[in-house]
């Protein structure tokens, strides 16, 4: 609409649903916001007292009118509320496919970390012990667990196009969030919780991804990217990922 | 005397006295909300022997209601000091058995790192403190001239509630240690 | 000198609240301008910042920790030091006894003791920008465990932030203390013949104000000391198990972020309401004077003044809906929260009704009522996005919620000041401000702050985060820039115009044509006196 000054285009289906939300709000705040403020303007320029020497008298207070104008208002509101719902409730309320693609996400000051969990389809143990970012170990994976052997560690965010993906999200310091405007979707991530964020891209490309909850003084400086790639390029990828 | 007029002798009102009791309430509500979310979070939360002494406290402090309450209904100003006195008195007892109670549990567990241990003493250190606000508004009604009626009833409801929340937030204890 | 330091005349006091507050959002100010400034100058060097700030501004150029600590004191100097100060205990001691008849407020020393505890708690906060590693970088919300583990997690995070957490504990006190002398002097206080269906919606909103202030502030006490226990004492209230900063493991164990913020946003939202709710009562007082008639609908606007109030106290998870909590909390708090659209609507209404069939003068007062409707229209407007969980999934933390509660809070509840003063000023001081100066103030600053809040929205449905500290690490954020630009431009500007508010209100003070006993022909109870 405006370019670059709007909405990116969505790439899933959910956030189409979500641009459908935004424009039926937009439209009812739109109504609203002209006819209040073409109202007052109108009602203070024709009742003027320069035009009104005489004061009129009070109105009678129209009990039919204040129920009207209230229902009317809690009606509006209340329905744009639970046609939104469908969409939250897909997105909250169902939890991901078992056979979603399970990648997990680690944030910390102020960097993204992302680890699949390879061939063997199960994550590695970790603890923070083993934590050392010189050497390439944020997660702190134990190299002795032998289901850690095949996962691969990122520093951006692939994922397959049109599959359910399954984020398992979890800071190591203070809380951050993980914003992929293009998807329409936020979720913090918060020390001590391991929360979960399914979705489906369907539009390969490159998306940025700004840490979207204050975390100290690189917050604006913590950027990743999602790399949605087609399926059988994502399945070459995390083959070639394996040593 | 008239609506508008609050008695500036005593400085008593009812209202003042219930939206102060709001707000301490709201205070303890988020203690207790603090204490029921950490409480059911991780698995570091050991239940405290409390001593045997903290549950013989609410009888000071219902003791001092009761008679604070009876003194005042006699109305002989003798009765109604030695009310007051006495409440006080227990009412500093209490605390000093609070302190006791202090330091013995600093002995046993390390209070920052023990959940349970460190909500105890952050309930009995505010209630302390309100407590002590209390015996301070009792003396200090009792160095009146003349005893403004709504004054030392204030105090008097103030103690009543004092009792009632030191009740309650033993039953918290209780339900905390299961 | 002693007389009036220590005063307890309710007016006294409430002049002293108001100076107090006029400080807060003039340095409130200019830091939002320096913040304004680096946005679109992030490299650029100025001399004085190396002076002021030499750890953070090396070379003049400002560091991001430095951008987020003057941030975290903008925001609160201008929640808790003018909009939790000037609205209710500024205005309301000083006119609430007046308006209902009273001598004086129920409890003075309380009054005194409110002020000169908020004048500590302003100081302790200053105090932050001298000590070393200068003011806390969490914002106003002080999120753990950010806020928790001290200056591990960045600069400031020391001293700063227990300075930070000792003044706002100090502010909650003055504020509940305060409210206990509302309360007791509403009920209590009233002349024979003021029934409470009487009472102006002034005193209605200071009213459930003060209530709402009673149930809010004790909960950001115990928030704020069960923080400091984290940070001193060794406790893990807010601090989880396992966190590794900057490679230091870090022994807290066991507690919950989360806590934190249901704690705080407890409170923080009646706080908004508490903000905005004796605007609101005022801006209907000045629209039925200057209309000419009484206020449309009186019972429904006391009604939603309640309705308001008390639906305010069940929305705070409309903070947290991207937080991790639960999302059936999140449904049960967005029904509550499109819900309080009802009330609000209802008082807009009234307002436009009482203008209908008026004889409506335009005094500078009146033209700030009249903007404060449109503003809090159009701030209110954008709460219904954000109002909704699956819409705010993708608004949360960008510049659309800056703008929503700049409207509403840096606009609409500013121009509920300004409407208080030039509409009370003839009480206080007995002169007349100049309209001319009036009015011009109000329309350059009612250009200026649609053109800079108008625009913020744009950046925000382009999904520009906020707390950014500058936006030139991200590619979609370059094309921004412009409208950025434009933003700082109108901050600019709308902060120069109030130069002339201030001068007109010095000036007036001495200079002042002599106002007359009712200048306005007001038919309440504040007029009914000589002006002092």
């Amino acid at each position: 609409m405006f370019g670059r000054w709007w909405f990116p285009p969505a790439i899933s289906r959910d956030a189409a649903s979500y641009d459908a939300q935004f424009m039926r709000t937009l439209i009812a705040a739109g109504i609203i916001f002209v006819a209040v403020q073409v109202a007052l303007i109108a009602i203070v320029w024709y009742f003027r007292a320069s035009k009104n020497p005489e004061t009129r008298k009070a109105n009678a207070v129209n009990q039919r009118i204040e129920l009207l104008w209230t229902a009317a208002t809690a009606i509006l509101f209340w329905g744009l509320l639970a046609l939104g719902s469908r969409v939250w409730a897909g997105l909250q309320f169902k939890s991901a496919a078992p056979d979603a693609e399970v990648i997990e996400v680690l944030a910390q000051q102020f960097a993204w970390n992302f680890r699949y969990p390879g061939a063997d389809g199960k994550f590695g143990r970790t603890d923070m012990r083993y934590i050392n970012d010189a050497s390439g170990n944020p997660f702190g994976i134990d190299t002795a667990d032998p289901r850690s052997r095949d996962d691969i560690t990122t520093v951006t965010l692939r994922v397959p196009a049109g599959r359910e993906v399954k984020l398992v999200l979890t800071a190591r310091d203070v809380i951050h969030s993980f914003f992929v405007r293009e998807l329409r979707l936020k979720q913090d991530l918060v020390p001590g919780m391991a929360i979960f964020l399914h979705f489906v891209a369907d539009t390969p490309g490159t998306y940025e991804v700004p840490c979207s909850e204050l975390c100290g003084l690189g917050h604006s400086q913590m950027r990743t990217t999602m790399i949605v790639m087609p399926a059988a390029e994502y399945e070459r990828w995390k083959r070639e990922q394996a040593h | 005397m008239q609506r508008n007029e609050i008695n500036q002798t005593s400085g008593g009102s009812a209202i003042g006295l219930i939206a102060a009791l709001s707000a301490i309430t709201m205070l303890f509500a988020a203690f207790t909300s603090a204490y029921i979310v950490r409480r059911g979070l991780g698995n570091d939360w050991a239940p405290i022997s409390l001593l045997r002494i903290i549950f013989v406290t609410p009888l000071l402090l219902i003791c001092g209601s009761a008679l604070l309450e009876f003194g005042w209904k006699d109305k002989r100003r003798k009765i109604v000091f030695l009310g007051f006195y006495t409440a006080a008195f227990l009412g500093t007892l209490f605390i000093c058995a609070q302190i006791y109670g202090w330091l013995k549990l600093s002995e046993v567990v390390r209070i920052p790192t023990h959940p349970a241990a460190t909500f105890f003493c952050i309930f009995s250190v505010s209630f302390c403190t309100f407590l002590s606000g209390g015996i301070v508004a009792l003396i200090a009604s009792l160095g009146r001239r003349a005893c403004s009626e709504l004054h030392s009833k204030n105090v008097i409801y103030y103690w009543h509630y004092l009792s009632v929340l030191w009740l309650y937030l033993l039953g918290l204890f209780y339900w905390g240690n299961r | 000198m002693r007389r009036y330091l220590f005063t307890t005349d309710h007016r006294m006091v409430g002049l002293q609240f108001f100076w107090l507050s006029l400080i807060s959002v003039f340095l409130g100010m200019g830091l939002s301008l320096l913040m304004r400034f680096h946005l679109v100058h992030p490299h650029t060097k100025v001399a004085w910042f190396e002076k002021l700030w030499p750890a953070g501004a090396p070379g003049g150029v400002m560091t991001p920790e430095l951008y987020l600590s003057l941030m975290t004191m903008h925001a609160t100097l201008m929640v808790f030091f003018v909009l939790s100060v000037a609205p209710q205990a500024a205005f309301g001691n000083y006119f609430l006894p007046l308006q209902i008849g009273a001598r004086k407020m129920a409890f003075p020393i309380l009054s005194a003791l409110s002020f000169w505890l908020t004048a500590a708690a302003l100081l302790v906060l200053l105090a932050a920008f001298l000590v070393e590693g200068g003011p806390p970088l969490s914002g106003w919300t002080s999120y753990p465990p950010l806020s928790a583990v001290g200056e591990v997690s960045g600069p400031g995070q020391g001293i700063g932030q227990s300075l930070w957490i000792a003044s706002i504990a100090i502010f909650c006190l003055a504020a509940i203390l305060g409210a206990i002398n509302f309360t007791a002097t509403l009920l209590e206080g009233r002349r024979a013949g003021m029934n409470m269906m009487r009472l102006p919606l002034t005193c209605w909103s200071w009213f459930v104000t003060a209530i709402l202030s009673l149930l809010g502030f004790p909960v950001l006490l115990a928030a704020g000391i069960l923080l400091l226990l984290d940070r001193h004492a060794g406790t893990s209230f807010f601090v989880p198990s396992y966190l590794v900063i900057n490679d230091q493991p870090i022994a807290h164990k066991g507690g919950s972020p989360l806590l934190w913020q249901h704690l705080f946003w407890f409170f923080g939202h009646p706080e908004v309401y508490i903000a905005i709710l004796p605007g609101m009562g005022l801006i209907s007082e000045v629209i039925a004077t200057f209309t000419r008639k009484p206020i449309f609908g009186y019972r429904a606007m006391v009604a939603a003044i309640f309705g308001i109030g008390f639906l305010g106290l069940f929305l705070w998870g409309h903070h947290m809906f991207t937080s991790g909590m639960s999302p059936y909390s999140s449904i049960a708090f967005s029904v509550l929260t499109m819900t309080i659209g009802v009330p609000s609507a209802i008082k807009t209404f009234n307002w436009l009704g009482t203008l209908w069939g008026g004889r409506i003068e335009l005094t500078t007062a009146m033209l700030f009522a009249l903007g404060f409707v449109s503003i809090f229209v159009t701030g209110g407007l954008s709460g219904i996005f954000l109002g909704q969980p699956v819409l705010d999934l993708y608004f949360h933390d960008t510049y659309f919620v800056v703008a929503h509660f700049h409207l509403i809070m840096g606009v609409a509840a500013i121009f509920g000041i300004f409407a208080a003063v030039f509409y009370w000023f003839p009480r206080m001081f007995g002169r007349m401000l100049s309209e001319k100066l009036g009015k011009i103030h109000f329309f350059a600053t009612f250009a200026g702050v649609y053109a800079l809040f108008m625009p913020m929205h744009l950046v925000g449905i382009a999904g520009n985060p906020r707390r950014y500290a500058d936006f030139t690490a991200f590619e979609f954020l370059s094309p921004l820039l412009p409208v950025h630009q434009i933003m700082t431009a109108a901050a600019f500007f709308t902060a120069a115009v109030q130069l002339v508010f201030i001068f007109n209100l010095f000036w007036s003070m001495r200079r002042g044509a002599i106002a007359v006993v009712n200048p306005w022909r007001a038919l309440t109870w504040e007029w009914q006196g000589a002006a002092e």
